[in-house]
């Protein structure tokens, strides 16, 4: 009886979505997740990269061969896409409203929690490639309120911090500032990566992981590295004795050009 | 049987409470994110409510309305640079707060770019509130009136800082004015004087092509002049561009005769004034506005035309709008 019931049912849902959709996904829901995982990392430190405030101890080096720590890492992902093989395509959406938000997150590398992003709702297939943005571009700004105000954003120049990196170096002459590091620290640095408009310091990134398979029963995890080293290499090292706070697109800029490489895939899981 | 048709969502019913954002008919559309923040009356007393209180301020002494007078079309009625808290001296004129829903740049820098976020500025500048947006809203849920009133506003009574600014901005994108003498000119209901008239024809040649529109301003970022070194770098601060060095955002001059004193910096204290800067005083300086430059600097004005330019600006006061009890405490 049981069956019947729920084969006349379907049989009506065939012939309700049939005549109007073409799409045949809407039958059985194949949607499936995936969760993307960001690891901060500094080069071989793959764990435990920030240090308290004020803190002497320097256990990382630039390219340049400047000692110095980080006391915090926060930036803020976007327009997420998930690609594969065989024409598979997911984009995330982007929303902003007074109490709900989807398609931008904040991570921070204090809170763990915060490294961990599910995406749901994916058409079930074969996935090997993601994009996303650091930062918010100017869809998400001209929505108005709804996104991490409370310190990823610039009240005097509109628009979004992309990225916060701060830390101590030896070689600083101090006088920078951030949430971390106070005017009066004679080593600290802040780095505050942001700009939307005619200095636009968002970057985009494509990766490519090893294929996986979403689907209602798989669950696949994609570890993403993002060596922070990296802000301070590349294409303008960065000397702390000279540059020391960024706190305006233009300044961030140089800064940003860095960013190409800042992520990396460690690995893809089923 | 069935239709695909059949399918359409059942229409929402709308309840007309005779409350909302109407747009004026001789307006362009508004630029506002109404699609998320529509405005309803609950939420525009909130707003309001927030707009007269002091507890934006890290020291509970200055409001947003301690700047922004209804009187003097939310101007400031008597300070030519902002006090913040502690009396601190700003660095640049209040500006008056009319038609922001049509606007897509705010401040004389055009540095924030949508309603919503015009209050964090004022909060967290050191020279105003000197507060962080965060506190703002601890102390908010501390109060015993402020979460009904969110409540009433949003559905809940927990105090965010997107409802705190939406509350807010469906405020400010209320305070439209639209009625003014030249508006009910425009829209056939009434005559204005001969000299007026002949005022709005010297404006439309030698002003509208900055001050143009229904807003009286093409929202753009101009070097009118003032000066040949710039202390204060205006749109430059923004872009961190030196051909924006001295340039500020056009203002609207709507309700101009109530906005004293003039310019970015509040240098000038009349029309009159402001009409011998365009007349006699601008000086050179590479950012200069092209309409500007030429043979003589400046826009030639006879002292008869800025009679006619200023009698016309009076058409531009819009009493109805800065004595509507709406926006009253």
């Amino acid at each position: 009886m049981f069956r019947i019931t729920k084969n006349i049912l379907l049989t009506l849902t065939i012939i309700i979505t049939g005549a109007c959709s073409s799409d045949d996904d809407l039958l059985v829901s194949t949607d499936g997740s995936i969760e993307l995982k960001f690891d901060n990392i500094v080069g071989l430190q793959t764990s435990g990269i920030i240090e308290e405030p004020l803190s002497q101890n320097y256990p990382f080096e630039t390219a340049q061969g400047q000692a110095y720590n980080l006391t915090l890492v926060k930036y803020i992902i976007s327009e997420m896409i998930l690609e594969g093989p065989n024409g598979e395509y997911y984009a995330d959406s982007l929303n902003v409203s007074t109490d709900f938000l989807s398609g931008y997150y904040l991570i921070n590398e204090s809170e763990p929690t915060s490294r961990n992003i599910i995406l749901e709702n994916i058409p079930a297939g074969t996935y090997n490639k993601v994009t996303f943005t650091i930062g918010v571009n100017e869809e998400g700004v001209s929505q108005g309120t709804g996104i991490f105000l409370d310190g990823m954003f610039w009240t005097w120049n509109s628009g979004y911090i992309a990225l916060k990196v701060e830390g101590q170096s030896p070689e600083s002459n101090g006088d920078s500032f951030g949430d971390t590091i106070e005017e009066s620290n004679p080593f600290g640095f802040g780095y505050h990566i942001g700009g939307w408009g005619s200095i636009n310091n968002n970057q985009e990134y494509r990766l490519e992981f090893d294929a996986v398979e979403i689907n209602q029963s798989q669950y696949p995890g994609v570890h993403i590295l993002m060596d922070v080293g990296n802000v301070f290499n590349g294409q303008n090292p960065v000397d702390f004795s000279i540059t020391n706070s960024v706190h305006s697109p233009r300044t961030g800029n140089l800064v940003a050009k860095n960013l190409n490489d800042l992520f990396s895939i460690d690995h893809a899981h089923q | 049987m069935w239709s695909c048709n059949d399918f359409q969502e059942p229409e929402k019913v709308v309840i007309d409470n005779g409350f909302g954002f109407v747009k004026p008919e001789h307006f362009p559309e508004p630029s506002y994110t109404f699609s998320n923040n529509e405005v309803t009356k609950e939420g525009f007393n909130l707003g309001k409510a927030l707009f007269f209180d002091p507890i934006f301020s890290r020291d509970g002494t200055v409001a947003c309305s301690s700047c922004h007078d209804q009187t003097v079309a939310f101007a400031d009625p008597q300070h030519r640079l902002s006090i913040g808290i502690e009396d601190r001296v700003g660095v640049r004129n209040a500006p008056q707060m009319t038609n922001l829903a049509f606007m897509n740049n705010f401040f004389w820098d055009g540095g924030v770019i949508h309603v919503d976020f015009i209050p964090l500025n004022a909060i967290e500048n050191p020279l105003e509130m000197d507060e962080e947006t965060s506190e703002v809203v601890v102390k908010l849920r501390n109060t015993e009136t402020y979460p009904p009133m969110f409540a009433k506003a949003f559905g809940t009574d927990s105090v965010s800082t997107p409802r705190m600014l939406h509350a807010l901005s469906q405020f400010m994108v209320m305070l439209v004015s639209a009625d003014a003498p030249y508006d009910q000119y425009r829209l056939n209901k009434a005559e204005l004087t001969n000299l007026q008239l002949q005022g709005l024809d010297i404006f439309e040649e030698k002003c509208a092509s900055c001050h143009s529109g229904q807003l009286f301003t093409d929202q753009s970022f101009r070097n009118n002049g003032l000066d040949s070194e710039f202390e204060d770098l205006g749109r430059g601060v923004i872009t961190e561009d030196e051909n924006d060095f001295g340039k500020f955002r056009v203002p609207s001059l709507r309700n101009v005769m109530l906005t004293k004193p003039y310019m970015h910096d509040g240098r000038f204290s009349s029309i009159e004034e402001v009409l011998a800067h365009y007349n006699e005083g601008v000086v050179f300086s590479e950012s200069l506005d092209e309409t500007l430059k030429g043979e003589r600097l400046g826009i030639a004005l006879t002292d008869d035309e800025r009679l006619k330019i200023a009698a016309f600006l009076e058409t531009l006061t819009d009493t109805n709008f800065i004595s509507n009890p709406t926006f009253f405490k």
